[in-house]
């Protein structure tokens, strides 16, 4: 299975700056370049020749990212959390799962711990994110906005991962409270 | 007699999970209110996802994220 990301429009209200909405569709490597579902998926002669290309440079998760022309873009996704949380993180050099089996990533980027945590909806204020390589991803289980919890609002893109997460080539960026 | 208790710190897109040697649930968390103790492991853990969870003692002072929550209580 791989990933393919396909970038939207948009800029959150909040000034916050952002990646762009992304949409994530399944693909079998078999249609590595040439995917047929989904908006944004290469199609044609010239699709499946980027997603060649792509294959040859980064594999097949590389294939379908470079067919859509936004790796460099979408090279990441991020995972904020708490000083404790990143103490263990970094101890484990993995990202492991929740109580219910995911982890939670999002495209979106937050300067400030307050924001992160209503617009993801999280019981906790996180003090950053780790910026995740997608090449450390390799399945999703779900994804959509983030619905209201726990006092919060929500209203940001979460991505659910049904396995651990290396920080194999992951930066900790920390954030305002 | 110290037993193995499995915890998870919940931070809401991820968590931190330990299995703590402890003489019983309440010294755990008395010294980690921070952390949740599972009476069972969940449903969706594989054979095996239990060798990924680290097993430390109580004290352990080695684990930064052990370590960590003692120094908040100071």
């Amino acid at each position: 299975m791989g990933l393919l990301l396909v970038a939207g429009g948009g800029k959150f209200a909040n000034g916050a700056v952002s990646w762009e909405p992304l949409r994530i569709v399944f693909n079998s490597e078999a249609t590595a370049g040439s995917a047929t579902s989904g908006e944004g998926a290469a199609g044609g002669a010239f699709g499946k020749w980027l997603g060649k290309l792509g294959r040859r440079i980064f594999g097949p998760l590389g294939a379908l990212l470079e067919a859509d022309n936004i790796v460099k873009r979408n090279a990441y996704l991020n995972h904020y959390t708490t000083d404790l949380g990143k103490e263990g993180i970094v101890y484990d050099s993995v990202i492991k799962m929740s109580p219910d089996g995911n982890v939670y990533m999002t495209p979106n980027l937050y300067s400030s711990g307050a924001t992160a945590q209503a617009q993801l909806s999280l019981s906790a204020t996180p003090v950053g994110y780790f910026a995740v390589p997608l090449s450390n991803i390799h399945a999703v289980s779900n994804q959509g906005v983030v619905k209201p919890w726990g006092g919060q609002p929500g209203g940001g893109y979460e991505i659910k991962i049904p396995h651990d997460v290396s920080t194999k080539g992951s930066r900790w960026y920390p954030i305002g409270p | 007699m110290k037993q193995k208790y499995l915890t998870v710190y919940d931070y809401g897109m991820g968590a931190v999970w330990r299995y703590i040697q402890a003489e019983s649930v309440d010294e755990i968390q008395n010294k980690y209110p921070e952390l949740e103790i599972l009476d069972k492991e969940p449903d969706w853990f594989s054979d095996g996802y239990e060798k990924t969870i680290r097993t430390c003692d109580i004290d352990d002072t080695a684990d930064p994220f052990l370590r960590k929550m003692r120094e908040s209580k100071k």
